[in-house]
């Protein structure tokens, strides 16, 4: 079962609010405060408890009311009796409201206004995950709460099948002889010989298994005592294992479905409030991965695990993840729903999985994402094309005392021309503001906020400007900082002639190579070929660096300064 | 959920329930993916369908949340099968270990007609919007082209003969015209009909069939919806409700038809001939007829009655009788003397056991009956009228009054509580109605509605409000109360044997087994012809039916549903004489239904 759409009325401040999900996976991004817990805290009241608090009524003289679609596989279709879209019968419309604090949540078919009891509703098995656990608390076979119980429950389980008790664990010889030393020396107090105290075996003597076993690592540290991230890590899973222990018979019965093969399955929907806090990056994916892999049954072992202690072969579901970290994010735009101010304050939802791109920009698009990731989580971006500008374009920033990160202001490298207007409309379509900088030769068509060179490209404009204010020293620093043979590099033949025809130089060919040495500064011409071909060679992004560092800020050339002056306008205008 | 050590003991279970009834366990245990059930009365048909249900949900056959679709022909049916289920299926599962979700639940038992509201008050909606209300709309007659215009919702006489002759066609199976007249029917229910807030009876098929037809998604859901498909009273099947089955059974649909072909007595309303045999063709079904007789299994002569009557029909010419069945039969050589004996009979039944119930069904009203019911009255004999016509304009009226109060009782109830007091208080509202009417008919009546208020409320009060309302409904729309007369507080009813379909007492008398009574001019004896039979004595003996096959095989499904009605016992009588329409006495003969093979008397 999926969830595959919302509509949210008067809850917290998610009020109007409507989101699209995508099957399988959902990162919620956003900055701190937009909603994304609540959107969650929403989905566990909503599939786990049977009414809304008055906190959660945005006004409290209008009721709650979310509408929201489900998506039932052919195994599940009839979960809700014969309710569901007439128009398309994997869904089913449901709206339910509380009218007042003081009422429960009412579930109704959409259609047909038949109410759907809330038992069915709990079906969806939403399981509810925030990092605000305590796995110390939970990660023990002795206590019976969280998913120690799970832990319990493997104990049961073995002495079920086996026959024994705890009891048969303990060598009752020995205990008895160990009896007999208390109770010799318990003797001598008056007491306990007045009035026949002895010692004895406990009658409870259930959880004696559970307090010597303990969970730890290959190191033998206590489970308890290692690291969050791999408390977490274990916690997750075993949360899901505990929501099933804690499902009662009827439930069970109801909530597990049997497909056309006779194999048991059972919906389930994860949903993760920020599971990175404690996870290094690939970690953090890793985890999703795996997660994912759990839903979709391909973790070899998890299935085994469930089919082994439930009879549950199979699981049908969807993962929602609420996050600020660009890392854990998979290769899929369609998995992200943004949560955004518009420029009026207002919060506003994209979904990802509403964006319908042309097949040719989207293979585009997806092979350039992981570059892009971070931008989701940005006021504004600036997209360019390479990587030299990449690097320096943030130094720039600071040199006109426009700062980056204060600014929310992320810097995307499309790595070809063609992509920044795509990529641009990519984050538009999220809400995300955008400026765009491309190569002149390639400014093809206006677009808002798209800026082109002044010159050929980010090389030619910076050589231009050095030169044409009489600044060649800051290129000789430059190269003398980048290239260990400094002004006695020599650039062959090949590539400067290469260079002439690219730039359409308008200089006769040259017939052998040059050193930066062999140059003087008033053949403002050979100035130029040499730097823009050593340029052209060696641009990367720790040239990037270097260029933006020696340039002053009175020599960077307009474009870059409007450019940056347009993204902190665009970004103080959100939100 | 469910492992073998379970399945094994619901199958010891079924095994001992059923006393090693070989075709009932293999009914039961059959994997057939379509299975026809030859069911005749009192060989344990519903038995046999609780415990196929039971063991299909033990074998995991029916995959969570699927269901099983079980539908009767009949409303009366429909209803006490849901409430045989209700009380047997949940302790026939009912093991350590095994946790179903609750039985009731996993099967959806209805009438057809009861099935199409359901579907229609969900998703009628995109048909027309009037249909979210299907529970309020008025019904109306759509047989009488006079009634229809006179209705004054914008039908032209023309267009009033259209409507009647889709009535007609369905009736007269007539298929062709109905498909060709289809949409022009389905437009004329939506802008005539639906938009006035009324709903021709056999409308609300249609409409079903439409949905499902237009909306694939919709017919799939309940293809899938629904794997398993059960149908009672097969051989009552019309050309609608058949048109529906199809469109609800897919490829992968298990489906389990059971009937009784002799019981098809609703030829004259459309009920598919053959249909047993046809589809068990078509379709390519196992066939498995259960053999052994429950009712009668401690009365060797009706038992013999009861297996002669069927060789009869499945071989007309030539049936393999092994030994007569000795009957009780009586002939007096005048009617009044026949209405004596019928009389003296009854008494000596009810001074045996006081609270013993007996049925008197006759083949139809006529003057024989009219000096019975004279008869019964001079000699003190309480009786409840149950002599009810089809088309009698007094009963149908009676139907359209109740279903009228019910509608306007669900408009103004927001709650729409069913209990004993609101339906009183319906009850009291259609009395009112009739004050000034009290005929025998209308008495008769008011006490079978308060029989089946008193019903829904004590009986049938395990069912869900929803179902309540559409068992009160169909009853009223398909002017059906006559189907619960077996719980007439009075010990002898009389009525025809049409109106007893389906229902049982413990003696049954069917009198007037005469020549021209029954069978009647109409039936069989206006085609009869010398060729065809002879008289022996006082006899009527059909020599030749093979000549007459349909209109024989048809008398004979109403005398086998009469005698059927019997739990211990039928009793038959006659006369040399006969009334006839114009209150002249005429010679007549024996009936020839009991001059077949393997029936004696001693006359």
């Amino acid at each position: 079962m999926q969830l595959s759409k919302i509509h949210i009325s008067n809850f917290r401040n998610l009020d109007g609010i409507e989101i699209s999900f995508h099957p399988t996976n959902n990162f919620i991004v956003g900055e701190n405060n937009l909603g994304k817990s609540n959107f969650l805290d929403l989905l566990n009241i909503l599939f786990n408890y049977n009414s809304f608090r008055e906190t959660d009524f945005f006004d409290v003289n209008n009721p709650v009311e979310i509408k929201f679609t489900l998506s039932l596989s052919k195994t599940e279709k009839g979960l809700f009796d014969d309710l569901f879209d007439p128009t398309n019968s994997d869904k089913i419309n449901i709206v339910a409201s509380q009218d007042t604090i003081d009422d429960n949540i009412v579930f109704k078919h959409q259609e047909t206004n038949t109410v759907i009891p809330n038992n069915l509703i709990k079906c969806v098995n939403y399981i509810n995950y925030d990092s605000l656990r305590t796995p110390n608390n939970e990660l023990n076979f002795d206590k019976n709460k969280g998913v120690g119980k799970f832990l319990g429950h493997l104990i049961s389980k073995y002495l079920e099948i086996e026959g024994i008790e705890d009891i048969d664990f303990i060598d009752s010889h020995k205990l008895k002889e160990l009896l007999e030393y208390i109770n010799g020396n318990l003797k001598k107090i008056k007491a306990f010989e007045d009035f026949s105290i002895n010692a004895g075996l406990d009658s409870d003597s259930k959880y004696v298994l559970a307090k010597v076993i303990t969970l730890s690592d290959s190191n033998n540290f206590s489970l308890q005592n290692v690291g969050c991230g791999i408390q977490f890590l274990s916690l997750i899973t075993l949360t899901i294992l505990e929501r099933i222990l804690n499902m009662n018979k009827t439930r069970l019965a109801k909530a597990i479905m049997q497909d056309k093969d006779g194999n048991n399955c059972m919906p389930i929907i994860l949903g993760l409030d920020e599971p990175e806090i404690h996870l290094h990056p690939y970690m953090q994916r890793s985890l999703v991965k795996y997660l994912i892999k759990i839903i979709e049954n391909k973790d070899k072992n998890f299935s085994e695990l469930i089919k082994d202690i439930f009879s549950i072969d199979q699981l049908m579901g969807q993962v929602i993840i609420s996050t600020h970290s660009p890392n854990i994010i998979l290769n899929d735009y369609k998995q992200i729903i943004r949560f955004y101010k518009d420029c009026m304050g207002g919060l506003t939802v994209k979904s990802g999985f509403e964006i319908n791109l042309p097949d040719r920009i989207e293979k585009h698009l997806l092979a350039q994402f992981p570059y892009i990731k971070e931008a989701f989580f940005a006021k504004c971006a600036v997209v360019v094309e390479g990587e030299s500008e990449l690097s320096c374009i943030p130094i720039f920033g600071e040199k006109i005392e426009i700062d980056f990160d204060e600014h929310g202001i992320s810097i995307i490298k499309a790595s070809a021309a063609g992509s920044i207007i795509p990529i641009m409309e990519l984050l538009k379509s999220f809400g995300v503001q955008s400026v765009g900088i491309i190569d002149k030769d390639e400014y093809k068509r206006t677009y808002t906020d798209l800026y082109h060179t002044e010159n050929k490209n980010f090389e030619d404009d910076i050589v231009n400007i050095l030169i044409s204010k009489g600044k060649i020293q800051v290129l000789k620093d430059i190269v003398c900082e980048y290239d260990s043979k400094g002004l006695d590099r020599e650039l062959y033949e090949d590539a400067l002639n290469k260079c002439i025809d690219s730039y359409c130089l308008s200089i006769p060919k040259v017939t052998k190579g040059y050193k930066f040495s062999d140059i003087n500064d008033t053949d403002t011409d050979m100035v130029r070929l040499l730097y823009l071909t050593w340029l052209n060679i060696n641009k990367n992004c720790v040239l990037g660096r270097i260029i933006g560092n020696s340039i002053s800020k009175d020599d960077i050339p307009s474009v870059y300064t409007d450019a940056i002056k347009r993204a902190k306008e665009l970004s103080e205008n959100v939100g | 959920m469910l492992d073998e050590t379970v399945r094994q003991q619901i199958e010891n279970r079924i095994k001992v329930l059923h006393c090693g009834d070989e075709k009932q366990l293999e009914v039961i245990f059959s994997d057939a993916q379509r299975l026809l059930v030859e069911a005749p009365a009192g060989y344990g048909k519903t038995k046999t369908m609780i415990s196929k249900i039971a063991y299909m949900l033990a074998c995991n056959e029916l995959p969570n949340p699927k269901k099983i679709l079980a539908l009767t022909f009949s409303v009366n049916a429909a209803y006490k099968i849901k409430k045989d289920v209700a009380e047997q299926l949940p302790s026939m599962i009912s093991l350590k270990n095994f946790y179903p979700v609750k039985v009731n639940e996993k099967v959806y038992i209805s009438n057809y007609h009861g099935f199409s509201r359901h579907i229609l008050k969900l998703y009628g909606y995109l048909i027309h919007e009037n249909l979210r209300n299907i529970d309020i709309l008025r019904s109306v007659d759509d047989s009488d082209v006079k009634t229809l215009y006179e209705l004054n919702i914008g039908l032209d006489v023309t267009e009033a003969e259209e409507i009647s002759n889709f009535n007609l066609a369905v009736k007269n199976i007539d298929a062709e015209y109905i498909k060709a007249n289809w949409n022009k029917y389905v437009e004329k229910i939506k802008t005539k009909f639906l938009s006035n807030s009324l709903v021709p009876y056999n409308a609300i098929l249609i409409l079903a069939i439409e949905l499902l037809s237009s909306y694939e998604s919709i017919k799939s859901f309940y293809q899938n919806y629904f794997p398993v498909i059960i149908i009672d009273e097969f051989q009552d099947t019309n050309i609608l409700s058949w048109k529906l089955l199809t469109l609800l059974i897919s490829d992968n649909s298990k489906i389990i038809f059971m009937g009784d072909s002799l019981q098809r007595i609703y030829g004259f309303i459309g009920a598919i001939p053959n249909l047993m045999a046809r589809v068990e063709k078509m379709l390519d079904m196992k066939r498995i007829e259960l053999a052994k007789n429950y009712r009668f299994k401690d009365n060797p002569e009706m038992l013999l009655l009861d297996r002669n009557i069927r060789l009869n029909a499945e071989n007309i010419m030539n049936p393999p009788i092994v030994g007569n069945a000795k009957i009780p039969f009586v002939i007096k050589d005048s009617q009044e003397d026949e209405v004596n004996w019928i009389c003296s009979k009854i008494k000596e039944l009810l001074s045996a056991d006081a609270n013993i119930k007996i049925a008197v069904l006759v083949k139809q009203r006529s003057k024989n009956v009219d000096m019975l019911i004279s008869e019964l009255q001079n000699q003190g004999i309480d009786y409840f009228f149950g002599l009810f016509k089809d088309d009698d304009p007094e009963y149908l009226y009676f139907h359209r009054v109740c279903s009228h109060e019910l509608s306007e009782y669900l408009k103004n109830d927001i709650g729409r509580r069913i209990s004993k007091i609101t339906l009183s208080k319906l009850y009291i509202k259609i009395k009112e109605h009739f004050k000034d009417k009290k005929t025998a008919t209308i008495e008769s009546l008011l006490v079978l509605l308060k029989v089946f208020l008193d019903k829904i409320v004590d009986e049938y009060s395990f069912l869900s409000i929803e179902d309540k309302i559409t068992f009160m409904r169909d009853t009223f729309e398909n002017n059906v109360l006559k189907q619960h007369m077996e719980n007439i507080s009075k010990n002898v009813i009389l009525s025809t044997i049409h109106g007893a379909k389906g229902l049982e007492w413990a003696y049954v008398i069917m009198p007037d087994m005469e020549q021209y009574v029954f069978p009647n001019y109409y039936s069989l004896c206006g085609m009869c012809s010398f060729d065809i039979r002879t008289m022996q004595g006082i006899k009527c003996i059909l020599t030749n039916p093979k000549k007459v096959e349909e209109k024989f095989l048809e008398e004979l499904s109403v005398f086998y549903v009469g005698v059927s009605r019997a739990r211990k016992q039928v009793f038959f009588s006659s006369s040399k004489e006969r009334i006839d329409y114009q209150g002249n006495s005429k010679r007549t003969y024996i009936s020839c239904m009991l001059n077949r093979p393997g029936i004696e008397y001693s006359a």
